[in-house]
């Protein structure tokens, strides 16, 4: 039985590890402290930046995978279980994956989320080669890269190609009625250790989760971006979105630093023939 | 234990350490789990493209007339980082195929496991029997 242990397990490992050596030549990830065995000390503390602010800058994944976990989830690639303290656990799948009696949904948002799920998401933008709604993202199973200067953090996603850019120079969030966006309007300022993160001015009619669960224009989303360590940042959000959503409700993201590895090319546009297919 | 609860219990951890995840679409959204579907032809093209790849294969239906499925795998940048290319899958090759049929078209499916002449499995973390894909 012991063979047939380390059998499995090493069928795991062999399939774990994302692999680049098909696609180029090796560049090591530069500065990441190590342990005095060599390997990557994911528990070192957090970087900081030459201007002296923590360092978020890097690849990252979602630290659940792919899974849909959480409350009737169908279990995932790398579970992650709700510690005892702390926010929900959000999915890919359900956003409200971890709260007891799921979000606090307006009626008729609650009804919109029962018909895209009956309509197997065709209509999630995502589905379509459109921006994910912003936690779509942050829980995407691909990576996304962080670079960050004093005046902007610009947010890589590899899943659909996203980019968002947060910007940190002191500015205010726009009030002359700006044309929403896909990805709202960002301002970041640091509270402590932490990137605090307000966006509004989002476009109507959005998906926060591939289950459907919508946001409005009305949406305010506070982001807190908390890099605990090297290998892991801690993302809180605060979803203030009355016209969907009874009261506001705040969920928990984890990341866990990606090593030795870049983004890949994600045009979805270049060959899509499924939505041909989909139910009409 | 008997070996068949191993050889579930090893499929099943393969598989789960295997599975895509990606998202561009629900699975649902376009194929059906009950129409399978399992056929053995030549390749006539490989289209290493986002947002899946997808791969075509010449088949020999009955009284020889020959059709053109269509299969859809992941995405590249999945199968990538899993250590496929473009190359993996040749014009030529003669593949099994099984995976499930899009409910709108009678010659379209997703493939689930795509195996060569020699028995060498191809594209294994495809978006084939994974919801999540």
């Amino acid at each position: 039985m012991k063979t047939l242990l380390s059998a499995a397990a090493l069928l795991v490992l062999l399939a774990l590890p994302a692999t680049l050596r098909a696609q180029w030549p090796a560049h090591p990830t530069p500065g990441v402290p190590r342990t005095p065995d060599g390997e990557p000390d994911l528990e070192a503390p957090a970087p900081r930046t030459p201007w002296g602010a923590p360092d978020l800058s890097g690849m990252w994944e979602n630290a659940r995978g792919g899974g849909r976990g959480g409350r009737g989830g169908r279990g995932g690639t790398q579970p992650e279980s709700q510690p005892a303290d702390g926010p929900p656990l959000a999915t890919f799948f359900d956003a409200g994956a971890n709260f007891e009696n799921g979000l606090p949904y307006q009626p008729w948002a609650d009804e919109l989320r029962a018909q895209r799920m009956a309509d197997n998401q065709k209509d999630n933008p995502d589905a379509h080669c459109l921006p994910m709604g912003f936690l779509q993202f942050h829980l995407h199973p691909q990576p996304r890269k962080i670079i960050q200067t004093p005046e902007v953090i610009v947010f890589l996603y590899e899943g659909n190609y996203g980019v968002r850019q947060i910007f940190t120079d002191g500015r205010a969030l726009p009030d002359n009625d700006p044309q929403p966006w896909w990805y709202g309007y960002s301002i970041g300022t640091w509270e402590g250790d932490t990137l605090v993160v307000e966006t509004t001015g989002l476009r109507d009619g959005g998906w926060l989760d591939v289950y459907g669960s919508p946001f409005t224009d009305a949406a305010r989303v506070t982001e807190r971006f908390t890099r605990v360590n090297y290998g892991n940042m801690r993302i809180d959000i605060t979803v203030d979105d009355p016209k969907a959503y009874t009261e506001p409700w705040t969920v928990r993201v984890n990341h866990r630093v990606m090593l030795d590895t870049e983004l890949f090319e994600f045009i979805c546009l270049e060959n899509e023939q499924s939505s041909q297919y989909y139910d009409p | 234990m008997k070996a068949g609860f191993w050889i579930v219990l090893l499929t099943s951890l393969a598989s789960a350490a295997a599975a895509p995840a990606s998202g561009h679409h629900s699975f649902e959204a376009e194929f059906s789990r009950d129409l399978p579907v399992e056929v053995t032809g030549t390749v006539t093209r490989v289209e290493w493209m986002n947002p899946h790849a997808r791969f075509y294969v010449d088949v020999e239906g009955e009284g020889g007339a020959v059709v053109n499925w269509n299969f859809e795998l992941s995405s590249p940048n999945v199968l990538m980082r899993r250590g496929w290319t473009r190359n993996s899958l040749k014009i030529g090759d003669v593949v099994s195929v099984a995976g499930s049929r899009a409910k709108n078209d009678p010659l379209v499916a997703n493939a689930s496991t795509v195996t060569l002449a020699n028995g060498e499995r191809v594209f294994a973390g495809s978006s084939g029997g994974d919801p999540d894909q």
